[in-house]
């Protein structure tokens, strides 16, 4: 299914555990070296600035050899301009399985582009013919689109296990799922809100019970970028604003002054209640995701409401959110010194107070046990009296 | 079982790890502390920004009722607060990296800061009182906020001295324009912002080798390279002497690659590279337009791009040979 060779992937992760646990000093250099000389990835890891420059290359590289060719064709090719894409698009999958096999690239920058190089010939191409045959735009003819794409991409976002193509693969099913449910008419248009909302919350539980499974770990962060997609149209899809204009601008639905849409009040609790859900669950489950995403859609919600009921000045409101959130942030702050439930405030790239505030925990669980580990070992150590004194 | 606890229990079947290493890291991948500082941290900032910017609009729209003095004062007040905590707060001077005392320590930093350009700004607004001596205006906060920066060691202050500092340069030149060519063509920006990029790279090598706020030096670097390559590059595409300033760019990729080299620094090899592409594309296409090749004129810009993007990227891919093939020679 994976294109990446398993084994290796699985090696490369034991040497990013293995690295973590000798930043926390839990092992020693030579225990470190060990375990990258007996786990060995053939993969390379490439520098972030290295792949944004070979990614930007490699684009301008495939549209200008692209184009050299579509200019030698100018005069031949007019007509079938949706099949050429798609050969071009067809060539550029072939060399790219090929990078991958025989060249071994891993996520360098060259690999990421020409898959969606590949995709946007594919998709361009798919667009032209159904314009090209129908010669006309309208939700049929993207709602046919779709159903192509869809497989290509999720077979694509599982081979080469790139999270924005899972991406995409939500946005298409989303689209798809819009056109159908628009078309079954007053009722299906009536529920709308809900059946997205039940599509996205399929989607999140797909991927956070797929992310729980070990021999799924390769597609980890397309995982995560499907949960937090999900999560943000599980909310949009019953956000009063975005149900009310929706209606407004796609149902002809007019609102005369003082009348509201069917069922405002579900929407209007639904609004504040799911962002507090969200980071309610995300600090209970210490789920990242959850938590950042339901900070954001709070702040997105008060934004709503303030739409629609002006109770106050702008200015004043920000002041008062300001205040709020400083005195907040800083009750809370001073609160987590000491870790509480699990849950504390300290720089995790800030190594030393970060692993000792750990090692404090494993401590307490350890009992009386020391857990300091070997300082001879490590040369000289960071765990002294200089670190401790003001934290804790 | 969570993977850490399989897989170390593993490893020390393979005789990797000790028991209590084994132990340990079970216990502490069981316990995993859950940081809320980046959130948190975000919280606090986005707070201040809301608070200020609401403040400021409060300010602005009651205007008459308040009076421009009371205003004034109560800025003044809260800008000398935050730098008064910030002095009672600090850290001794040194020419290392300073921690700060606390989490909240840099953001009252910035805060005063931020604070004090707004009184400025509405001192000058309301009293006039710079007149037009703009580069006055401008050269108050450069001073201060390198005063600052090195005395609280404080990055983003530092950042902003820069800034105030490129702004007064730029006030500074803008007569000598006006007076040699009548106009605003920026013959004078271009040679200043050269200049200026030399001295900041100039100080970036002594907080280097000296070791003064050695963790500066690439705030320094950074903003002299981009303001070379940008004056190069606007030179180019502006000035009458293009050739002039293809050999200036020219001279510049070269010492930033070499520096890339040595110090292995991948951020400096691809702006050069960039940079570097943008010229040479231009210069080339200039060339050709002036040669009069109209006709294959397309054909050969396509067959350009492939053929140095194929070299460019070979290039890159190559890099860390590249980088580290000079190691010796460092």
């Amino acid at each position: 299914m994976i294109i990446y060779n398993k084994d290796w992937l699985d090696n490369r992760r034991v040497q990013d555990v293995a690295e973590k646990w000798f930043r926390k000093k839990l092992i020693i250099p030579a225990q470190l070296n060990d375990i990258q000389q007996r786990f060995v990835c053939g993969y390379k890891k490439t520098n972030t600035f290295i792949r944004i420059g070979m990614f930007l290359f490699t684009l301008l590289l495939a549209n200008s050899a692209f184009g050299l060719v579509l200019l030698f064709l100018s005069g031949i090719i007019s007509e079938i301009y949706g099949i050429v894409l798609l050969i071009f698009s067809g060539i550029t999958f072939f060399v790219l399985e090929q990078f991958i096999k025989g060249k071994k690239y891993f996520h360098n920058g060259i690999d990421d582009m020409m898959l969606y190089i590949a995709l946007s010939y594919f998709i361009g191409g798919i667009g032209a013919l159904t314009y090209q045959v129908t010669d006309s735009v309208n939700f049929n003819n993207v709602l046919f689109d779709c159903i192509i794409i869809l497989p290509v991409l999720i077979f694509c976002a599982t081979r080469y296990a790139d999270s924005f193509v899972s991406l995409l693969s939500f946005v298409c099913l989303l689209i798809i799922v819009f056109i159908t449910v628009n078309k079954t008419g007053t009722i299906g248009k009536a529920v709308m809100p809900f059946i997205i909302m039940g599509v996205s919350f399929f989607v999140y539980w797909f991927s956070q019970k797929t992310k729980k499974d070990e021999t799924k770990f390769y597609w980890r962060n397309c995982l995560n970028v499907l949960e937090t997609a999900s999560l943000i149209t599980l909310y949009a899809s019953v956000n009063y604003f975005v149900v009310r204009e929706a209606s407004a601008l796609l149902f002809d639905l007019s609102l005369q002054p003082g009348e509201d849409i069917p069922l405002a009040i579900v929407f209007y609790v639904l609004t504040l209640a799911i962002p507090v859900a969200y980071i309610i669950n995300g600090l209970k489950n210490k789920d990242r995701i959850l938590l950042r995403t339901g900070i954001i859609l709070l702040a997105v919600s008060v934004i709503t409401y303030r739409y629609y009921y002006h109770f106050m000045e702008a200015e004043v409101a920000m002041i008062i959110a300001g205040a709020f959130l400083i005195l907040g942030s800083w009750f809370v702050i001073n609160k987590l010194k000491v870790p509480w439930k699990g849950i504390v405030d300290k720089d995790p790239n800030e190594d030393a107070s970060f692993i000792e505030a750990e090692s404090l925990l494993i401590a307490q669980t350890f009992g009386q046990q020391a857990v300091k580990p070997n300082d001879i070992e490590f040369g000289g150590g960071q765990f002294g009296g200089g670190g401790a004194g003001s934290n804790f | 079982m969570n993977f850490e606890e399989t897989l170390s229990g593993k490893l020390k079947a393979d005789g990797l790890l000790t028991e209590i290493q084994q132990q340990k890291i079970s216990e502490s991948s069981r316990n995993k502390l859950f940081s809320l500082n980046f959130e948190l941290r975000t919280l606090l900032y986005c707070g201040i920004l809301l608070a200020t910017t609401g403040f400021g609009i409060l300010v602005y729209k009651n205007i008459d009722t308040i009076g421009h003095s009371v205003v004034i004062g109560l800025i003044a007040l809260l800008c000398a607060g935050c730098f008064v905590y910030c002095f009672r707060k600090r850290s001794p001077y040194s020419n290392l990296k300073v921690e700060s005392p606390n989490a909240f320590f840099d953001y009252i930093l910035l805060a005063g800061c931020l604070l004090f350009l707004t009184l400025e700004g509405y001192l000058q607004f309301q009293y006039n009182v710079f007149g037009n001596r703009f580069g006055l205006a401008t050269i108050i906060p450069a001073i201060l906020f390198f005063a600052l920066a090195y005395f609280f060691d404080h990055k983003g202050v530092l950042s902003m001295a820069i800034t105030a500092l490129c702004a007064w340069i730029g006030i500074t030149v803008t007569p000598l324009d006006l007076l040699s060519h009548n106009d605003f063509s920026g013959v004078h920006f271009i040679y200043s912002a050269l200049a200026v990029g030399i001295i900041f790279m100039a100080v970036s090598y002594i907080s280097n080798v000296r070791d003064i706020k050695k963790h500066f030096s690439f705030t320094y670097l950074n903003f002299g390279a981009n303001m070379m390559f940008i004056a190069a590059l606007s030179g180019m595409f502006t000035m009458g002497y293009g050739l002039i300033y293809f050999l200036i760019l020219a001279a510049l990729v070269y010492y930033f690659i070499r520096y890339a080299r040595k110090e292995n620094s991948f951020y400096f090899l691809l702006i050069a590279v960039i940079y570097g592409y943008i010229g040479f594309t231009y210069q080339l296409f200039y060339l050709l337009d002036k040669s009069g090749l109209t006709i294959i004129f397309t054909y050969i810009g396509f067959l350009y791009f492939v053929v140095s993007c194929v070299f460019i990227i070979r290039f890159l891919k190559n890099h860390k040979k590249f980088l580290h093939s000079d190691d010796h020679i460092q």
